[in-house]
């Protein structure tokens, strides 16, 4: 399995920079979904009926979670006109900001991160690193071939920034297979299947149960059964953003269509431009992506725009609009 | 250097072959077909064997198969009444309805926002479908003889209930009894949300009132 590797090739460039904006951005970041959680619970006891990450909005406005929308398409195997066009909302979304709630607004990789122990979070580090390793094996593969006439001799890839664009579409894993489960399922058994399960919205409803009993003194099974539900998934299913949850499959299948947000590689920055096989970006990555050259394991529609990698870059060479590209590169 | 550039050309061809890194390959597909069987087969038991009582629904969600269909038990209808008259099911009945939004008339009762429908307008699925208070109905309701204090040999209850009905349902027959027009009731829950017979605090055996909304088939 995981074989202890170091990045040989990255280790030539420090992966330490100074504190910067970009990781000012990135520490943010961690605290988004916790601030969106709280303010969603304070909706909820205040009364003003903003909802839940399933659907969240006020009165008939509401964004849906769009897989919810698809199973209960599904399920009750009626055309619902509000549902598809949330959906529509929900793919526009996407195609902007790509699977970006993964990273700012769902709760359950800060929970993941809290439930998993010391040991597997640098399991985790270890499995970037090798990801990145694969990166500069792929990287070298590529530039020791002329087969695209794109680059010069000598020169190694940058991304498909420069209008280049190959577009890589996402692979087909197991979240892919979980997404069809979970519609075959609400089609068959006619109820949305997965939402009973979905760790997300479990979260909320434990949040929910516990103020039923504090604020309607109800006390139900479901505070212990929820929380242990979250657990079993999150602990018996490991890597379940990685590998199981259809949520992440289906926004997936849009971000392949997304490019505005991407990151985006400024070619005259990036250490790559003279051959230097830095793969500083590839290891800070959580998603396994190469941002740099789209060489990693996943592809750059995977993207989650967490800013890990910008924050990373020993040469500050990510941006995630084109307004921060130097001049000549927009 | 040159040597380090040489090992990871030879290792390239297989890391491509690999393709996938950890854990994002065959294991994946298989985790996600156990995870999608799962899925089916949880669905179908609850669905078999799962004891799905029946419970009244918040306005609209009436039509059984649209709303086990359509609701994602998201929560807004809860959120949304303005009187508190909707609460969540419970794991106890069955996991199949947990999450699913029920009529509280503890907590309150159905004024029908004066037409609006707040949460008919808040559910964002189409799991609650419009709903006519002169025709469509959230319940019935019915008055238990055992608890409702008309019925007892004394009669004493100034009977709240006949004056919460905004419906003009429920009123005394010749001998003093509480009667339900069933034409007219729509199980809005007032009477019920009203009544004094084992109200909270009141620790009857039973625990049920007076009048009751129970589930109703047309």
């Amino acid at each position: 399995m995981a074989k202890s590797t170091t990045p040989e090739n990255g280790a030539e460039v420090s992966a330490q920079p100074e504190e910067g904006r970009r990781s000012k951005v990135s520490r943010v970041r961690r605290y988004v979904p916790g601030i969106v959680f709280a303010l969603l619970i304070i909706g909820l006891v205040a009364g003003i009926g903003s909802g839940t990450l399933c659907s969240v909005g006020y009165e008939s406005i509401a964004a849906v979670c769009p897989l919810g929308a698809l199973e209960s398409l599904f399920g009750a195997g009626a055309f619902v006109a509000r549902a598809v066009i949330i959906l529509a909302v929900a793919a526009a979304a996407v195609l902007l900001v790509g699977k970006a709630f993964c990273s700012w607004v769902c709760p359950i990789p800060p929970l993941d991160r809290f439930l998993s122990g010391k040991k597997r979070r640098e399991a985790d580090k270890a499995a970037r690193i090798e990801a990145a390793h694969h990166v500069s094996g792929r990287l070298a593969a590529c530039a020791g071939c002329a087969g695209c006439g794109e680059k010069k001799p000598g020169e190694t890839p940058l991304a498909p920034a420069d209008g280049t664009d190959k577009r890589r579409f996402a692979k087909v894993d197991g979240r892919h297979v979980a997404l069809g489960g979970s519609l075959v399922s609400a089609a068959i058994c006619g109820f949305p299947v997965f939402c009973l399960i979905c760790p997300v919205g479990l979260t909320f409803a434990t949040a929910i149960a516990l103020y039923r009993l504090v604020g309607f003194n109800e006390p139900t099974l479901d505070l212990i059964v929820f929380p242990l539900i979250i657990v079993a998934e999150l602990t018996l299913l490991r890597k379940w953003c990685h590998r199981f949850c259809p949520i992440s499959a289906l926004m997936g299948l849009v971000a392949n269509f997304n490019k505005a947000t991407r990151p985006k590689i400024d070619p005259d920055l990036c250490l790559r431009k003279d051959g230097t096989p830095c793969t500083v970006c590839a290891a800070a990555c959580p998603e396994f992506i190469d941002p740099a050259g789209d060489l990693g394991d996943r592809a750059l529609a995977e993207c989650t725009r967490c800013g890990q990698c910008a924050a990373a870059c020993p040469a500050d060479a990510i941006r995630f609009t084109k307004k921060g590209l130097t001049r000549g590169n927009r | 250097m040159e040597k380090r550039e040489e090992r990871t050309a030879a290792e390239a061809p297989k890391a491509a072959e690999a393709g996938q890194g950890p854990g994002l390959s065959r294991r994946s597909l298989i985790g996600g077909a156990v995870m999608a069987a799962g899925l089916v087969a949880f669905g179908g038991a609850t669905v078999a064997f799962g004891d799905e009582t029946e419970q009244l629904r918040p306005p609209g969600g009436q039509d059984a198969d649209r709303f086990w269909g359509a609701c994602i038990r998201c929560d807004r209808c809860r959120a949304a009444c303005p009187l508190a008259a909707i609460g969540v099911e419970g794991l106890t009945p069955g996991i199949i309805g947990a999450r699913l939004p029920i009529m509280d008339f503890r907590e309150g009762y159905c004024d029908m926002c004066d037409g609006a429908f707040r949460c008919i307008a808040a559910c964002p699925t189409g799991a609650l479908t419009a709903f006519d208070p002169y025709v469509d109905k959230i319940g019935m309701a019915v008055v238990d003889e055992a608890e409702c204090q008309l019925y007892g040999i004394s009669g004493t209850c100034n009977a709240p209930c006949i004056d919460a009905c905004e419906w003009d349902a429920l009123s005394l027959d010749e001998n003093g009894r509480l009667v339900v027009d069933e034409k007219r009731c729509n199980g809005c829950g007032a009477c019920e949300y009203v009544c004094p017979t084992s109200a909270y605090r009141n620790y009857d055996a039973s625990n049920k009132r007076g009048i009751n909304v129970e589930v109703w088939h047309g």
